[in-house]
């Protein structure tokens, strides 16, 4: 049966159909809007009389952090009126996304505070802006650490200011450490050692996160970088962690687990069981960084007189012949390559990252050391434990190479590292297996 | 007058038909479209067509092909557990008489949970040393010490397996005890005076009368779990070694953390096309056995 004679008639049947149609158009309409993107109406950024808008995404960040962006934002649109900022948080594991949606479409923030590997990635493609584009940059530059700005940098430019930085050091519980009469490690062999007099009482010498996450790669990362490794070789064409000193750094992790120094279960924790099982005194050693001092105390009650900062021990012979660095994280502020309102970004980012007071003062609560030079002033009083320890690795600090593939590539380290400590495959085959991978994708580049 | 008459119930239907086509057809299209090209989101030169290269390597991926065999193991293993669980419970909840809104009240709190929570929620009860699931089976004997039950491959999927017929045993008990409310008493009667004992009543009449419920039961249950992403990734991240990396899973990396978006575009494809064959064949059997009933 014909679908319209399934209806009956109905009185005033021919008013409704003159006015439905016009009804569902408007229904329709408005339906599109939904389901299309662009229909919504943003403020223009430049309206004469009125202050400039600029749009701040604040990616990630401690709970210390955000309470002092918000204050800052606050406290700056009270004084300042001329530039008004538009603050967003963001999911810090959403960066990714939000950069490579906001490029192709050419809008979005002017600010965005992300991680520093990005800079290579999204400045290449014109998604970030050269700082060299500002007159004043170079007086910036300098009150800034050198080794800093090496992360943020591309093909001699730079496209963030670095704010936060991010050593990965060795935190120790002094109270395991002083019980069993236990000295500092310094190398591979000292840890082994004091695993076997650690396993005696059921306790571990060393925990880290070893599941099938990026917490992993950057554990690996902070030994074969200690090994005098490195992740690709010099001109970035091949894939160079699975060489001497990756083989060396994962075959030690391995032994750790294969003889009950490590946790067994290491293979599927992630940061929150590691962090777990250090701060209830099952483990004496992790490789962590700055943020740990009020994520153990905060989040599970460590007594911070027990914590102890030291650096990442190295293999007493280095397997390979490169420099012996720190893994360093940099968190940076960088301006949109789309931004409308790029002077007025730039006078946003100096005010609340580069003078503002808060970064004279290494702060706990901020999540990360600060990049500024005048941190580390003589005189500068810090609530931070093992502060000089944390400057001093941050000085000898190397990131993550900024190759515009890096996230897939610590993919493919964290999955090589979990297959081996899941003792699937040796840690040769794991790390051969995943530098061919990486082999590949290079080639596309 | 008559000619727009006659268009009303089309006026009517079309707009079901244009959110029909942008929210559903039109995904599937482009995504079938993405998965015969290399997808270069950031690079000047846009998308280059490659056939049916992204399949190809796709089917030649260990990490793929262990991915669907984890998800054949993970949806075998879990749906007739959960079923005969569900039925069972199903069956004692038809005969209390009392309060049974109130069971079955409780009963959807698994399924009501967001997989997010309930993942989070399982991932720590088979902690190694703090979850429950060690202290109880240290504390009755069974286990001598504490198991690594997300460290290790087979205990790791065994671990996602509990969780998710955990989930799924709610909806299946629901489904299958709105369908036993609806078999006559007069069958089990009449299977009675013919001398039927119980188990030949619970397969002659019970899951004779059920057999729809049950087909579609299977079927959603299969496509749930086959699709399902969130318990198992805040369970296990696919771990230990890949062991637990379903196909969602291994969708999600290839497109969104490897950015392989035509890769991941045609495991997406594949995935569709094992679902609706499932799909189809199970509506025609059912439609079959329908329309034979009707003719005769």
């Amino acid at each position: 049966m014909p679908l319209h004679r399934a209806l009956p008639a109905a009185p005033g049947d021919g008013a409704i159909t003159a006015r439905r149609p016009a009804l569902l158009s408007v229904a329709l309409g408005l339906l599109l809007c939904l389901v299309l993107p662009g229909c919504g109406s943003s403020r223009d950024r430049q309206v004469p009389g009125e202050p400039t808008l600029v749009i701040m995404w604040e990616f990630g960040g401690v709970p210390g952090h955000r309470d002092w962006v918000r204050a800052a934002v606050s406290d700056f649109n009270a004084r300042r009126q001329d530039i008004e900022i538009e603050l967003e948080f963001r999911d810090w594991n959403t960066q990714r996304e939000s950069l490579i949606s906001s490029t192709i479409m050419g809008e979005g923030p002017d600010i965005i505070r992300v991680h520093h590997k990005y800079s290579v990635e999204f400045g290449q493609l014109g998604g970030l802006y050269a700082l060299e584009r500002f007159a004043d940059f170079p007086q910036v530059r300098e009150r800034i650490f050198a080794n800093a700005w090496e992360q943020v940098a591309y093909d001699g430019q730079h496209y963030g200011v670095p704010v936060t930085l991010l050593p990965f050091i060795l935190v120790v519980n002094r109270q395991i450490m002083d019980s069993h009469g236990l000295a500092m490690p310094q190398t591979w062999e000292d840890i082994r050692a004091m695993g076997a007099q650690l396993k005696e009482r059921d306790l571990h010498a060393f925990t880290m996160p070893g599941g099938l996450n990026l917490d992993t790669a950057y554990r690996f990362l902070a030994l074969l970088y200690k090994a005098g490794g490195s992740v690709l070789s010099e001109d970035w064409s091949r894939a160079a962690f699975n060489g001497p000193a990756g083989v060396a750094a994962l075959t030690f992790l391995i032994e750790l687990k294969r003889d009950g120094y490590m946790p067994t279960a290491a293979a599927a924790y992630a940061s929150d069981e590691n962090t777990a099982h250090w701060s209830t005194g099952r483990a004496a050693l992790s490789i962590e960084g700055p943020w740990w001092q009020n994520t153990t105390s905060d989040n599970y009650g460590f007594d911070l007189d027990n914590l102890v900062l030291a650096r990442v021990p190295v293999p007493a012979v280095p397997p390979e012949a490169g420099a012996s660095n720190t893994l360093l994280d940099v968190v940076m502020v960088s301006i949109t390559g789309y931004t409308p309102v790029p002077e007025q970004a730039w006078e946003v980012v100096k005010a609340l990252n580069v003078d503002h007071p808060v970064w004279r003062t290494p702060d706990p609560a901020m999540g990360g050391i600060p990049a500024l030079k005048a941190a580390y002033d003589a005189g500068v009083e810090s609530q931070y434990i093992g502060l000089d320890v944390l400057a001093a690795a941050a000085a000898n600090g190397r990131g993550w190479p900024g190759h515009p593939a890096v996230t897939e590539i610590q993919r493919h380290i964290a999955d090589a590292v979990n297959v081996a400590l899941s003792g699937v495959t040796g840690p040769r085959e794991a790390l051969d297996n995943a530098a061919a991978e990486v082999d590949e994708l290079l080639e596309d580049y | 007058m008559r000619a727009n008459r006659e268009l009303l119930p089309y006026t009517f239907v079309t707009p079901a038909f244009v959110v029909l086509g942008l929210v559903i057809l039109y995904p599937v299209i482009s995504n079938v479209i993405m998965s015969l090209h290399r997808v270069r989101l950031l690079k000047s030169g846009g998308d280059e067509f490659i056939g049916l290269g992204n399949y190809s390597r796709l089917l030649g991926s260990s990490t793929f092909t262990g991915s669907v065999a984890a998800s054949l193991k993970f949806t075998l293993l879990s749906l007739p557990i959960a079923f005969v669980l569900g039925l069972a419970l199903a069956l004692v909840f038809n005969e209390i008489r009392r309060y049974r809104a109130v069971f079955t009240g409780f009963l959807l709190v698994p399924w009501a949970i967001a997989p997010v929570v309930t993942g989070y929620m399982w991932r720590w009860l088979f902690h190694d040393s703090f979850g429950l699931v060690n202290y109880f089976l240290l504390q009755l004997g069974i286990i001598e010490s504490n198991v690594y039950w997300l460290a290790q491959p087979h205990t790791a999927m065994a671990a996602a397996i509990v969780a998710n017929v955990w989930r799924f045993m709610p909806y299946i008990t629901i489904m299958l005890l709105a369908g036993l409310q609806g078999i006559p008493a007069e069958l089990y009667e009449s299977a009675h005076v013919d001398g039927a004992n119980v188990l030949q009543r619970l397969w002659y009449v019970t899951l004779a009368q059920l057999r729809h419920v049950v087909g579609v039961v299977f079927l959603f249950a299969t496509i749930w779990m086959v699709n399902d992403f969130a318990l198992i990734f805040i369970m296990t991240e696919g771990g230990p070694a890949k062991a637990t990396q379903v196909v969602p899973i291994t969708i999600y990396r290839i497109a969104f953390e490897h950015l392989r978006l035509g890769r991941g575009a045609a495991a997406a494809v594949l995935l569709l096309l094992v679902l609706l064959s499932l799909s189809v064949i199970f509506i025609r059997v059912v439609f079959r056995e329908r329309q034979v009933a009707r003719e005769a």
